[in-house]
């Protein structure tokens, strides 16, 4: 028993040793790659080496459950974007509030009946309104509940342009994220979707319609959601987009071909990770088919969201997001390993499926290692406690670089004490953060089958 | 199998990689800070330095100042300042001498030799210079030597160039209305294969300084020549403005060989211009093509062909398997009814046709009373404009 103790301590010994120098290149290379990428890019606006064209027509789809109380800011804000073409369509799930009475009353919407082709299946609609507001046609469906990916199909199979924006209710788009969004469709006829940046609405000012402040709220918990945003669409994203290995367009934010989403079966109602599963189903789709397609990431198209500034609302939201990872892997479990997908098999699926899937298990299985080698008298504690000093120091420094890049990208101003706070927050969120999602990500298989129709809801600031 | 100190020596050389990085994004936020107050710095000086220029009131640039301006236009930053400084002369009283200095300009030869210089820069700088000359079109005459020598130049910025360079030149060439350079570039992307979408294409071309029906006639004359992305845009720009290519485009939309997205742009040509010898061909793609994307163009376009022909074909369309056909359909034929404000044309109302249809599809007639509830809608809101 003891021989074989101690040869689980001595294999997961050498395993996470690989395992954390894999993990910190992949970071190192994240973080360099996005400060090239988005000083670049700055470089390249200053230099005008730019593509604007403000009339390729876009659907924004609005799928919305119980939303009364942000759904008429959240389309007033729509209607002001600057872009000339484009229509709403607001997709009411059948919210049990009066989500669709008061986007009625405010736009005074009409009800029509309207033909709608559903070539994507969803539940049925039970009515449909309305109405012209400025250039912008705005169409409000009520349809039976199905959730939220049932919601976006109908979208789909309503909306009537060739690109359609899938976006949280309580999203709120920047006044140039559509005009930022289709740059990568202008630039290559291949780009099949384009996902947008996120940044949450609690930490940043807005003015016009546009970001003008960025600041790390009070709420710790807000403050460490943003560092962890921000590494992840400011780092990992960036470095996926490198070559074509995205593996997520966020569900608050994403352009897609609406031919193609179509042609390859469009959301699947039964998975309720809707945005990693339609991407997989791209990649898959494309691949299957022959078909050249890119799917791109646009760091400057901003879209604010507001983040859970409550831990019961943040596990809710951390355990969807990892079930719905789970669903997604396993329904396109053909990627893994999969010459046919080259660097999407083999990178990207097999990051997401070591170091977000798995991870909690094999970080559970890390401490009983740690706990089994200091049983057996093998635990050498002053290597493991300079490691762990060092990695530590690693992993703040990595985020504040992050922190600093999305400073310079959006043009923010930084002082000294946002510096100071942000290595505060940085610090906590790698030796606390980490672990509290860690252990969230273990319970998000608890009541995994009731769950599946299940709409994400937060508590409003 | 590992030593402890190459793992925490690994572990610190990421760490400092991972410094530099930070003192590199700490570099960047406190240039783009000074960068600001540079600039500003720099658009104050190049604003005295014309006034200067053009309180000589001399007819050519003196020599001093047109040193100057080759000595420091070379750099792009003082190019982009340089640009505010034109920008801040080119609004509001001051618009006379914005446009005499520009002509100051274009009679020397200082941006024909700093399009050399930039010839040899990267990209981006490049396709800035291209954009600076779209802005300030500083060499007024497309058939002047010195335009030439310069659009020549910024045409063989294109080779090996990223998009963004691409389109700038293109801008460039168009702000110049330089036809000979736009047809050169023009054929130098078709020949490459080079992507520039039709959008942006067609709206450059819009923009064109010189003749746009001369333009537009240089461009049909070599269709051939271009890529299907090209010819896309070309015949989306004509689209906008001219309806001299009725008879032209007539042969192309019969070529069954022709690209499905080129024969839906000329339906929607002939849309707009109304032309009666495409009729017969938009009706047979309406009801004999196999290609329901040319199908649903045509059913729309017909809407501006009435008579009985059409009538007869949108109608039998109305059965198409396909709902986008059935739909477009539905739309011409209550268009046709509806035109104008509800007086019927052909003698076929709204009734007549919902009776038609109800015995085939539901579905056609839900469309058919949607699509009457809204010409009614404007049909209400055309009156109370007219009361």
């Amino acid at each position: 028993m003891t021989s074989i103790l101690e040869k689980f301590v001595l294999f997961a010994g050498v395993f996470f040793i690989i395992y954390l120098l894999i993990y910190a290149t992949f970071t190192f290379l994240a973080v360099a790659v996005g400060a090239y990428k988005l000083r670049n890019q700055d470089r390249m606006r200053m230099l005008k080496n730019e593509l604007k064209h403000t009339s390729i027509p876009i659907s924004i789809i609005v799928p919305a459950y119980n939303e009364a109380a942000v759904i008429i800011k959240s389309v007033k804000s729509l209607l002001a974007l600057d872009y000339q073409h484009y229509e709403i369509v607001v997709v009411d799930d059948y919210s049990s509030d009066n989500t669709s009475q008061l986007l009625i009353d405010e736009f005074n919407m009409k009800p029509y009946d309207r033909p709608i082709n559903r070539v994507l299946e969803c539940q049925p609609h039970i009515a449909v309104h309305e109405q012209k507001v400025g250039n912008v046609n705005l169409t409000l469906i009520r349809k039976l509940n199905g959730g939220k990916s049932d919601a976006l199909n109908m979208g789909i199979n309503a909306c009537s342009y060739p690109y359609f924006i899938c976006m949280d209710a309580d999203s709120f788009l920047q006044k140039d994220s559509l005009e930022k969004i289709v740059q990568p469709i202008l630039e290559d006829d291949t780009t099949v979707s384009v996902g947008g940046m996120i940044l949450l609405s609690q930490c940043v000012q807005i003015e016009d319609g546009m970001a003008v402040s960025y600041k790390l709220p009070n709420n710790l918990l807000v403050s460490m959601q943003a560092i962890e945003y921000d590494r992840t669409f400011l780092g990992s994203r960036i470095l996926f987009d490198t070559f074509n290995g995205n593996l997520i367009i966020s569900g608050a934010y994403g352009l897609f071909m609406k031919s193609l989403v179509v042609a390859a079966g469009g959301y699947d109602a039964s998975n309720i990770g809707e945005d990693m599963e339609l991407a997989l189903k791209t990649h898959v789709y494309c691949r299957n088919n022959n078909i050249q397609y890119r799917m791109r990431y646009a760091s400057s198209a901003v879209c604010l969201t507001q983040a859970p500034s409550r831990l019961k609302d943040l596990i809710g939201q951390r355990k969807r997001w990892h079930l719905g990872m789970f669903q997604s892997m396993r329904a396109h479990w053909q990627i893994f390993l999969n010459l046919r997908f080259g660097v999407v098999s083999f990178l990207s699926f097999m990051y997401y499926l070591l170091y977000e899937l798995l991870s909690p298990i094999i970080e559970i299985v890390g401490f009983l290692a740690i706990i089994a080698a200091s049983h057996l008298h093998l635990l050498n504690v002053r290597f493991m406690v300079v490691f762990l000093i060092l990695y530590v120091i690693y992993g703040v420094a990595l985020s504040l670089c992050i922190y600093m890049q999305h400073i310079y990208q959006q043009n923010f101003k930084l002082s000294i004490s946002d510096i100071f706070k942000a290595l505060a927050v940085c610090f906590l969120e790698f030796v606390f953060f980490r672990y509290v999602l860690v252990f969230i990500r273990l319970r998000a298989f608890v009541g995994y089958r009731k769950n599946k129709k299940v709409w994400g809801t937060i508590t409003r600031d | 199998m590992f030593n402890d100190l190459r793992i925490h020596l690994s572990i610190i050389m990421y760490m400092i990689g991972c410094f530099s990085i930070m003192i590199y994004n700490m570099f960047v936020i406190y240039r783009k800070r000074n960068r600001a107050k540079a600039m500003k710095k720099n658009t104050a000086g190049w604003i005295k330095t014309i006034h200067q220029q053009l309180a000589a009131n001399n007819s050519n640039i003196c020599p001093k100042h047109k040193k100057h301006l080759l000595k420091s236009l070379i750099r792009t930053g003082e190019l982009i300042a340089f640009s505010h400084a034109l920008k801040f002369f080119n609004r509001g009283d001051s618009k006379d001498l914005y446009k005499a200095y520009v002509r100051l300009l274009a009679q020397s030869t200082i941006f024909q030799q700093l399009a050399l210089v930039y010839k040899k820069k990267k990209n981006a700088e490049r396709a800035y210079f291209a954009y600076f000359i779209s802005i300030h079109p500083l060499v007024v005459k497309s058939e002047d030597i010195i335009c030439k020598n310069t659009t020549d130049t910024m045409v063989s910025f294109t080779k090996n160039a990223d998009i963004y360079c691409r389109v700038n030149v293109l801008k460039a060439l168009c702000k110049l209305g330089d036809l000979h350079g736009l047809v050169s570039v023009l054929q130098l992307y078709s020949n490459k294969a080079a992507f520039i979408h039709h959008k942006l294409l067609a709206e450059d071309l819009y923009n064109f300084a010189g003749d746009k029906d001369k333009l537009a006639l240089k461009l049909w004359e070599n269709y051939k020549l271009w890529s299907n992305n090209i010819l896309l845009g070309v015949i989306t720009f004509i689209t906008i403005f001219s309806d001299m290519f009725k008879t032209a485009f007539l042969p192309v939309l019969q070529n069954q060989y022709a690209s499905i997205d080129i024969r839906i742009a000329l339906i929607h040509y002939y849309k707009k211009y109304i032309y009666e010898p495409a009729l017969p061909i938009m009706l047979e793609y309406l009801t004999q093509t196999k290609s329901y994307e040319l199908a649903i163009a045509a059913a729309t376009t017909l809407s501006a062909y009435p008579g009985r022909p059409t009538t007869n074909a949108l109608t039998s369309a109305l059965e198409s398997e396909n709902w986008y056909v059935r739909y477009s359909a539905v739309s011409s034929l209550v268009e046709l009814d509806a035109y104008p404000m509800g007086v019927s044309l052909q003698g076929v109302r709204p009734d007549m046709f919902i009776n038609n249809a109800q015995s085939r599809d539901s579905n056609v007639q839900q469309m058919i009373e949607y699509k009457l509830d809204h010409a009614n809608e404007k049909y209400v809101n055309a009156s109370e404009v007219i009361i």
